[in-house]
C-alpha cells in the first residue's frame, strides 16, 4: 500500500500548472528587508525621543501644572477599521496591470483594540487555560482592509504546532473590503444555508449558520467534521463582524461559545466607522 | 546580499519550486494557493539566505518552512472557505473503486479533502516526500508516537473512503 499510496499521491498533482517568478520574489524580499531596516531605524528613534521626553519630564522644575492621575481603568479603544492612520510603508500607485497586490498582516494599534474587546466582551473564554491571543490588521498595497482578533487552543497542548483544535476568531471589516460570507438564507441548498437569518432592531442583518464542516463543506451528520458557529452581521453603516467559533474535528473539546453568544458578541462589538 | 549569493538564491529557488510547488498543492488542494504558499515561503527563504550557508539541509529547511506557511495561513480568518460542488457531501458512504486513473484521481482527491488537516499532512511528508517517522516528528516537533498515531488514522481514512487502496494491510505506514 505505501507504495501505491506514494505513486497515487505522485500521480494527482502529476504536472504543476503554476510556476513561481522568483525575481518578483526577490523583489518583495528586498522590499521588505528595506520596511525591517526603516522600522528598526524608527523604532530606535522614538526610543531615543522617549527617553529623551523622559529625562525632560523628571528634571522639568517642581510646581508645574501636573495632570491628574486617571481615575478610571483604562478601556480598549473602539475598532475604526476605516480611519488608519497611514501605514509605516508607502502606500503605492493604483494598481497597473499585472500588478499582484502585496498583502501583510501585522498587528496594530487598532486589532489590539479589537482583541482587548473580544476579550471584555467573551469573560467566559479567560478561565480556559492555554488560550493564545492574537490580533492583526490586513493591509494590501498599503490600503487598510480589516482588522482581526482571535484566540486558539491546542488539544493536547504542543502536540503539533499550528494545529489549532478550539478558535474563537473576530474579524472587522468596511468598505470594499468583506469578510466571508457565511451563508446566504434559510432555503439556500445546503453548502450556503443558514441556520437562521434575523434583521436586528438597529437594521443590522446577521446571516447565523451552526454546522459541521467536512473538508470546508457543510454536512448534515453532526457527529463528524468541524463544529462550526459563525455569524456575519452586515451593518446598516457597511461595516461587517465576522464572529466564527470553531472545534476541528473529530471534535474533542466543545466550543465554549453558542449560537446566541456569537451573535450577542459579534452585536456588541463596538466600530466607528 | 551579495551578486553571487542571489544568483545561488535565484538558481536554487528555481530548481525547487516545482517540487515545493506539488508539496503546498497536496496540502492546501488548489494550485493558486500553493503558489501563494510557495511565494511567501520563497520570499522567506530570500530573508535568511545569507545563514543558510550554516544549515546541513537545505531542501527539509525549505520544507519545513512551506509547512509552516501554509499551517500559518489556514489558521488566518482572512481564508475564505470555497464553497464548491465538486465536493461531496456524503463522507460517511464510501467512494467506489475508481474505474480509471482520472476517477481514481479524483477519488484520492476528495479523501485528501475530507481528511482532518494534520492527518493529510502527516500522510504527504511520511507518503509523497518520503520523510521518516523522526523526521516527520522532527519538522512537526511533536513525538514519533503521535505521528504514527496520525498515519494511523489517515490510513484508515483513506482505507474507508477508498476501497479499492485496501488490498494491504500497513498499519504504521511501513516506512
Amino acid at each position: 500500500m505505501t507504495d501505491e499510496l506514494h505513486g497515487a499521491l505522485a500521480d494527482l498533482v502529476g504536472s504543476v500548472p503554476v510556476s513561481i517568478d522568483v525575481d518578483r520574489q526577490i523583489a518583495r524580499g528586498r522590499r521588505r528587508r528595506r520596511l525591517r531596516r526603516l522600522t528598526a531605524a524608527g523604532a530606535t528613534v522614538a526610543a531615543v525621543c522617549a527617553a529623551a521626553i523622559a529625562v525632560a519630564t523628571v528634571t522639568a522644575p517642581a510646581g508645574g501644572t501636573r495632570q491628574p492621575a486617571a481615575t478610571q481603568p483604562p478601556r480598549p479603544a473602539p475598532a475604526t477599521p476605516t480611519t488608519p492612520a497611514p501605514p509605516s510603508q508607502t502606500v503605492r500607485p493604483p494598481a497597473a496591470a499585472g500588478h499582484v497586490p502585496d498583502t501583510v498582516h501585522r498587528t496594530s494599534a487598532r486589532s489590539r483594540a479589537l482583541l482587548a474587546q473580544l476579550r471584555q466582551l467573551a469573560p467566559e473564554l479567560r478561565p480556559i487555560a492555554g488560550g493564545v491571543y492574537s490580533d492583526d490588521e490586513r493591509w494590501t498595497d498599503g490600503v487598510p482592509h480589516g482588522l482581526s482578533a482571535d484566540v486558539m487552543w491546542q488539544y493536547p497542548p504542543d502536540r503539533i504546532q499550528g494545529a489549532s483544535d478550539v478558535q474563537i476568531q473576530l474579524m472587522v471589516t468596511a468598505g470594499t473590503f468583506h469578510g466571508p460570507e457565511v451563508c446566504q438564507s434559510v432555503t439556500a441548498p445546503l453548502e450556503e444555508r443558514c441556520t437562521d437569518v434575523r434583521r436586528l432592531p438597529d437594521g443590522s442583518t446577521a446571516y447565523l449558520r451552526d454546522v459541521n464542516l467536512y473538508g470546508g463543506v457543510p454536512v448534515p451528520d453532526r457527529s463528524s467534521g468541524d463544529l462550526v458557529r459563525e455569524v456575519r452581521l452586515v451593518r446598516a453603516d457597511g461595516v461587517e463582524v465576522w464572529l466564527k467559533a470553531t472545534a476541528e474535528g473529530p471534535v474533542q473539546h466543545p466550543v465554549p461559545l453558542d449560537l446566541a453568544r456569537v451573535l450577542q458578541i459579534a452585536d456588541n462589538v463596538t466600530v466607528f466607522p | 546580499m551579495r551578486a553571487s549569493e542571489e544568483e545561488g538564491f535565484r538558481q536554487y529557488a528555481q530548481a525547487r519550486s516545482p517540487a515545493l510547488l506539488r508539496t503546498a498543492y497536496l496540502l492546501c488542494g488548489d494550485w493558486h494557493r500553493a503558489e501563494d504558499i510557495v511565494s511567501t515561503a520563497v520570499v522567506k527563504l530570500y530573508l535568511a539566505w545569507p545563514a543558510m550557508s550554516r544549515v546541513q539541509h537545505l531542501d527539509a529547511y525549505v520544507r519545513q518552512i512551506v509547512v509552516r506557511v501554509w499551517l500559518d495561513e489556514r489558521r488566518r480568518p482572512w481564508r475564505r472557505e470555497h464553497l464548491t460542488g465538486t465536493l461531496p457531501f456524503d463522507p460517511p458512504e464510501p467512494v467506489e473503486p475508481a474505474g480509471d486513473a482520472a476517477a481514481r484521481r479524483l477519488d484520492l482527491q476528495r479523501v485528501l479533502a475530507r481528511m482532518p488537516a494534520r492527518q493529510r499532512l502527516v500522510l504527504v511528508l511520511r507518503y509523497y516526500e518520503d520523510l521518516s517517522i523522526e523526521a516527520t516528528a522532527e519538522l512537526l516537533r511533536c513525538s514519533p508516537g503521535a505521528v504514527k498515531s496520525l498515519t494511523n488514522r489517515a490510513i484508515a481514512a483513506v482505507r474507508d473512503l477508498l476501497p479499492a487502496y485496501a488490498t494491504a494491510a500497513d498499519p504504521e505506514g511501513g516506512r
